[in-house]
């Protein structure tokens, strides 16, 4: 592969050293730029309970641009689209080489706790959201327990 | 190179269910179309759109172009978990065994629907009745198994953790081993061996099928690499990976690594294993090369050509998706994206899969030669004093290409990208040329190159990951890449502790988004 970055390096070992609370992320053991990431669903939450699955990747201009991130379990969330890709502003144009891995998982980890169906990405759920907030959350909570609780 | 529409095409502000009427014949999708798909779909039905798919897939070579409406329509089933478990069986079912595109379909397809709860994935592999019995029955129906294995893979690929444990069940291990041991067709061996290794990516899953292996009387996997050299192409393939899996995954004590005996004295050329995106294999002596992933894969040579007239041969051994030719450094191996060598400004190659010549992401149609087939060797000839590059089958020359050469005047290297399940070998010269140019003098890379001992190492990705994990980092490096040193102020937030490189590459501060009007360099 392309020589890998120490940066990628530095902050897989700090990740193994100081995991995140709540959030574990492994990476490939043929790939350093691929990581296996489970997100706990937070507290108080509809997703509470949940153990998410998601897929990190580290582009080759990274960290000039911002990793590829996508939940690979379904979730019932307005930012989420049925194909796992996130709606969430550091991902895309806020994104600055100073955020790392850690950040970025945290700030998914928050948009679990605060879904924002004023800037949806799946339209059905946030129209939903917004109309009937009690029903999505049921939706969100029935969704959590059919396909992020497994074990 | 017009295969990885899935990613391509549905951007994220456009979910592929939403998009417009892309109405092209076979009938039209729009907003509509899910209520229209009924919660049962006939089986006759999703069987007919699989095939579909395949057609498509062969024949869209369009980066612009929308996703085929059968892809979008098989999403749409798929999305039910009913329905994910019914497109699977039908691939299963009816994908043919000859397709080149078969098994890159497959995993085209997993890729793109969204991962089922792990119930369905259990109910799929209960619904195959894995069992060493099933891959010891006498009539064996190969394209069946052979699907149920490239379907086992996909699997293992999308789940890791917890899931991939409870699908490698006993039964569904005994399975896949038995065919390893038994050895009776070579395209099930192949697709077995790949969905172990996937299986392996999990730990818990690697000790066992570890242990497993080991509980053979020889284990089957030291048989089976030495097939790597095999001309029968099928089980060379199986070969190479056999030998990958040893080398990477399943290591054997005592079994002296690949690269580690192998003899490169007269090898002064090999694929650059430090210049290749990530999930390429590498054989251990540089030369061959296989991709085993979903994304498009690409490699460069360690030699690079500025003059002259140079020429290189690849034996094809698998009849697929892969675009060979020539890259300077400015190609970018974007293997998630689908772009490759050929798909910009500074590459082009041939795709002998579509019979496609590449440049800048388009492609031009060749009529002069069929589809290639496995041991076809392809001819790639670059002049630099008549601004040609000619690429030839088996002999057979394809119409000369210009183009590149009206942006880029040197600094070429020989290049190669490979869709899902593709393989094929490289001859820099040191071996003698199938096909050489009658036409011309050339130069050989073999007679040019110069590598040291070091450098011609293809050391296992995960003896180099241990290797790079071990270096340290230096107090005053840069913050963003910690390569260089930190010697740049950004002005006028006053911002510091990042390198030149870094620095050129900001538009604004990474600390506090401020704008750069400024960048002082601190005297250390």
């Amino acid at each position: 592969m392309a020589a890998l970055p120490r940066r990628i390096i530095k902050e897989t070992q700090r990740l193994m050293q100081e995991p995140v609370p709540g959030i574990s992320a492994v990476p490939s053991e043929t790939n350093a730029r691929y990581f296996h990431v489970i997100v706990t669903g937070p507290e108080d939450s509809p997703f509470e309970g949940g153990l998410f699955k998601l897929e990190l990747f580290l582009p080759e201009d990274y960290p000039m641009s911002a990793p590829k991130v996508r939940f690979i379990t379904k979730i019932y969330h307005p930012n989420i689209d049925r194909l796992g890709r996130i709606c969430l502003d550091i991902l895309k144009d806020k994104w600055s080489p100073a955020l790392q891995i850690r950040t970025v998982l945290l700030s998914i980890q928050a948009l679990l706790s605060a879904p924002n169906p004023d800037d949806p990405l799946a339209n059905d759920v946030a129209e939903l959201w917004k109309v009937n907030e009690g029903e999505a959350i049921r939706n969100a909570k029935e969704w959590t327990r059919r396909y992020a609780m497994d074990n | 190179m017009g295969v990885c529409w899935c990613k391509d095409k549905i951007s994220d502000e456009e979910p592929p269910y939403a998009t417009s009427s892309a109405g092209s014949g076979i009938g039209s999708v729009g907003t509509e179309l899910r209520p229209r798909i009924p919660e049962v779909v006939d089986t006759f039905i999703v069987d007919r759109l699989v095939l579909e798919m395949l057609t498509l897939i062969a024949s869209f070579v369009d980066n612009d172009e929308e996703s085929p409406v059968s892809l979008v329509k098989l999403h749409v089933i798929a999305d039910k978990e009913d329905g994910w478990i019914q497109v699977v069986s039908s691939m299963v079912n009816v994908i043919p065994l000859e397709d080149p595109f078969g098994p890159s379909a497959i995993t085209i397809l997993f890729d793109d629907c969204p991962l089922p709860s792990k119930e369905s994935v259990i109910r799929v592999t209960e619904l195959f009745e894995l069992s060493s019995q099933r891959a010891n029955t006498g009539d064996l129906n190969v394209r069946v198994e052979r699907n149920i294995c490239v379907v086992l893979g996909c699997i293992a690929e999308k789940l890791a953790g917890p899931n991939s444990v409870a699908v490698l069940t006993d039964k569904t291990l005994d399975y896949l081993l038995t065919f390893l041991i038994t050895r009776r067709e070579a395209c099930i061996v192949l697709f077995a061996l790949i969905a172990l290794e996937k299986f392996a990516h999990t730990t818990e899953n690697k000790l066992t099928i570890k242990s497993r292996l080991e509980q053979e009387q020889v284990n089957p996997l030291l048989i089976l690499e030495e097939l790597a050299d095999s001309d029968d192409y099928m089980w060379r393939q199986v070969g190479f990976c056999a030998k990958w899996t040893l080398d990477n995954l399943f290591i054997v004590e005592g079994r002296e690594l690949s690269y580690e005996k192998v003899d490169m004295s007269e090898i002064n050329v090999i694929l650059n294993s430090h210049d290749v995106s990530e999930y390429l294999k590498i054989s251990c002596n540089g030369l061959e090369a296989r991709c085993d992933s979903y994304s498009f894969e690409s490699v460069r040579c360690t030699f690079q050509v500025d003059d002259g007239c140079w020429y290189y041969e690849s034996v094809i051994i698998t009849p697929g998706v892969m675009q060979i030719g020539w890259a300077t450094k400015n190609s970018h191996f974007l293997n998630h994206e689908g772009y490759g060598i050929g798909d910009d400004l500074y590459s082009l190659s041939y795709d002998g899969c579509r019979k496609l010549v590449w440049h800048k992401a388009r492609a031009s149609a060749v009529t002069e030669v069929a589809a290639w087939r496995p041991g076809d060797v392809l001819g790639c000839l670059i002049d630099f004093p008549s601004r040609e590059v000619i690429f030839s089958l088996n002999g057979k020359r394809l119409q000369t290409c210009h183009e590149i050469f009206e942006t880029t005047r040197c600094g070429f290297f020989a290049a190669a990208s490979f869709m899902a399940f593709q393989q094929c070998l490289f001859n820099f010269g040191s071996e003698p040329f199938k096909y050489p140019p009658v036409d011309r003098p050339f130069s050989i890379f073999n007679e040019h190159g110069h590598l040291t001992d070091e450098e011609k190492k293809v050391v296992p990705r995960r003896v180099y990951l241990e290797q790079l994990r071990c270096s340290s980092v230096k107090e005053d490096s840069c913050t963003l890449c910690f390569d260089d040193t930190a010697c740049c102020v950004l002005e006028p937030c006053g911002h510091r502790g990042f390198c030149s490189v870094c620095t050129s590459q900001l538009k604004e501060c990474p600390m506090c988004r401020a704008g750069i009007l400024n960048v002082r360099r601190e005297v250390t």
